[in-house]
């Protein structure tokens, strides 16, 4: 008790040089939880686009499907049968998909208003449910359930000067040969960030697309939305193992660039942590090392009263973990809090950047952090662990005092 | 009984290639109670001789006994323990921990030497007042006076009942009043207490007070005078 008292107080012997170390370790730490919290956001961020809005966490389709997708290869409406009652508990919902290719025309004056654009029918409630697909709607509403409603991507929009509540003329050819064409109606105007998926998409009502389509409880994907996106794979190949009418794909295969990063993301993170503390070991060690050279007369002292070499490298051990421990704490209080901060309330920075497509999903330009356990005990961990690596030389060459000389030279 | 037995001893140092023999074949006893004083000038070899029978340095040649255990064979640890519950050290610049109070000081030897914190105060306190320090137990070392701090190192080397008290010089830092003040407290406690002190020293009210006197040049021992009480 007595050692950890005299190492308390020894800290604030010298108290400017210790409030700037503990500053400097506060700031390293409090950067380290908020870079460590920004790249969670990251990397969260480019699933959840990548799968929430498109994809869903696993695509379930008729084998071959997904590489070669067309028109005839629909399966049932209905897949819940197919899946095992066990793995319910683990998917958040199912949305069902249908995906054509159309013209669409807007007016009748001018051919230039007619674009071709890949159609996505949507069940409107279970994307309501599951999917963030509503939530790019800048113009108009999302899909109500009523037959001639259309959505259009922004691009898409502006290209055939298209409105809300424009008359849409559809026009496709249906899965049995014959003309599938119809009238509706833009419902709303979307924007997901991707020039090319907003300039050539549109979306409707599944039913409607069906009936057009002649495709009638007949669809060509369903995408599973789970509780956590993480399991995609271990879900899939149960799918897979269960049954092989259909076939189920993680997002991992379908995004490969995505999940080769989350392989080495670990790494990527104790990575950050050394850069952020390599800087951070000299300044604590050049701290403890002269606090230790200025104390060498009285480490001494404490050894010819009585004190063993253990016990005061337990003191130096003491002030180093009490600095380490104390800056870590505070650090991460304060990284927590403004990663916190920016999960609730991220900032838009959209007016100076744009969004980047990489790797089959978008980089949105929003500064936006993800508090996770791992990103806020690391660095607290790492700094303890600095605590006791900074201790190493001087407890060294405490053991090597030899405490007559010290005496003589102190 | 022999509190201290040397034999023989040695320290040379090695100073390039000259050797130094700052302790050249010493032989004496020190027996319980006594209150002696190794006199001589610098470089006489009274520190290194203290350093020596304080486990805090080890002999070229030649062996040292305390309390009848030679300290020559002990390790450093083992050295370290000896000299807690054996020795108690006064030092000539004080050297109490400044981030301690005067009390924490003295109990700090307690703690070490696994005493019970509940006997803590009942041993400090009375000593403190025999010392004249009640007042100032919660003061910093920076907070007294050369002659406190003195007195407090004195508490602080007896607090742990050592059977031996070394003391370095103890009153060449301090003023003619405080030197007297703290000579005579020593002795009060060596005549009261029986507490065994050498010194080393060439301040005459020390050599003067001293039962008995150890003479030392060129680091071997020249006199040694036991004076008639």
């Amino acid at each position: 008790m007595m050692i950890l008292r005299i190492g308390w107080r020894n800290l604030w012997r010298n108290r400017r040089r210790t409030q700037l170390t503990m500053g400097a370790m506060i700031f390293a730490c409090a950067m380290l939880v908020f870079s460590l919290g920004y790249y969670d956001g990251f990397l969260w961020s480019l699933i959840n686009n990548a799968t929430e809005k498109e994809n869903g966490h696993v695509f379930i389709a008729l084998p071959g499907y997904y590489a070669n997708p067309t028109l005839e290869d629909a399966c049932p409406e209905a897949i819940s049968n197919q899946i095992p009652a066990v793995m319910k508990a683990e998917i958040k919902g199912v949305c069902p998909r249908l995906q054509a290719y159309a013209l669409l025309s807007c007016g009748t004056d001018d051919e230039n208003r007619t674009q071709p654009a890949q159609i996505v029918a949507v069940d409107y409630q279970a994307e309501l449910a599951n999917s963030k697909l509503a939530s790019d709607i800048v113009t108009g509403s999302f899909l109500t359930g009523q037959e001639r409603e259309i959505l259009l991507g922004k691009g898409l929009a502006r290209k055939i000067r298209a409105d809300i509540g424009s008359e849409i003329i559809f026009f496709s050819s249906a899965a049995d040969g014959s003309i599938a064409s119809e009238i509706l109606l833009v419902k709303g105007i979307f924007s997901s960030g991707e020039n090319m998926r907003d300039a050539s998409l549109a979306i409707m009502n599944l039913k409607a697309a069906q009936q057009l389509l002649v495709l009638e409880d007949r669809v060509h994907s369903h995408r599973l939305f789970l509780h956590n996106p993480m399991q995609a794979e271990e879900i899939a190949s149960r799918l897979n193992a269960g049954q092989k009418s259909l076939e189920a794909t993680p997002w991992q295969s379908i995004f490969p660039q995505i999940a080769d990063i989350l392989k080495v993301w670990l790494g990527v993170q104790l990575f950050t942590v050394a850069i952020y503390y390599a800087a951070m070991a000299l300044i604590t060690f050049n701290t403890m090392y002269m606090a230790f050279l200025e104390r060498m007369h009285e480490f001494a002292v404490m050894q010819a009263i009585g004190l063993t070499r253990g016990l005061l490298a337990m003191l130096i051990l003491c002030e180093s973990i009490i600095m380490a421990t104390a800056s870590g704490l505070i650090g991460t209080a304060i990284g927590a809090c403004v990663n916190l901060v920016l999960f609730y309330y991220p900032i838009d920075l959209s007016r100076w950047m744009e969004s980047i497509t990489w790797g089959g999903s978008s980089i949105q330009p929003i500064l936006f952090c993800v508090p996770s356990l791992l990103s806020n005990l690391l660095p607290l961990l790492a700094m303890i662990l600095l605590g006791f690596a900074v201790a190493a030389l001087p407890t060294w060459r405490l053991y090597r005092l030899k405490p007559v000389e010290a005496l003589r030279e102190g | 009984m022999s509190i201290v037995l040397t034999t023989d001893l040695k320290r040379v140092y090695e100073s390039g290639a000259t050797e130094v023999k700052a302790v050249n074949g010493v032989s004496l006893s020190v027996e319980a109670g006594e209150f002696t004083v190794l006199a001589g000038p610098s470089g006489s070899g009274k520190t290194t001789l203290l350093n020596l029978i304080g486990g805090l340095d080890r002999p070229t040649n030649g062996s040292v006994h305390l309390d009848g255990e030679l300290l020559n064979d002990k390790s450093d640890d083992e050295l370290t323990r000896a000299r807690l519950f054996k020795i108690g050290f006064i030092f000539q610049a004080y050297n109490l921990v400044p981030v301690l109070s005067a009390y924490e000081n003295v109990q700090f030897i307690l703690q070490i030497q696994g005493v019970p914190d509940s006997e803590h105060a009942g041993r400090i306190m009375p000593l403190f007042e025999e010392l004249g320090l009640s007042g100032l137990a919660q003061r910093l070392p920076g907070e007294l006076s050369g002659g406190q701090q003195q007195r407090v190192a004195v508490a602080r080397a007896i607090i742990g009942r050592p059977s031996i008290i070394l003391a370095d010089e103890p009153t060449a830092n301090l003023d003619s009043e405080s030197a007297v003040s703290l000579l005579n407290l020593m002795h009060r406690l060596n005549l009261e207490q029986k507490v065994t002190f050498l010194f080393s020293s060439h301040d005459s009210k020390v050599i003067d007070i001293a039962q008995r006197v150890i003479s030392m040049r060129d680091g071997k021992v020249s006199d040694d005078i036991r004076k008639q009480q």
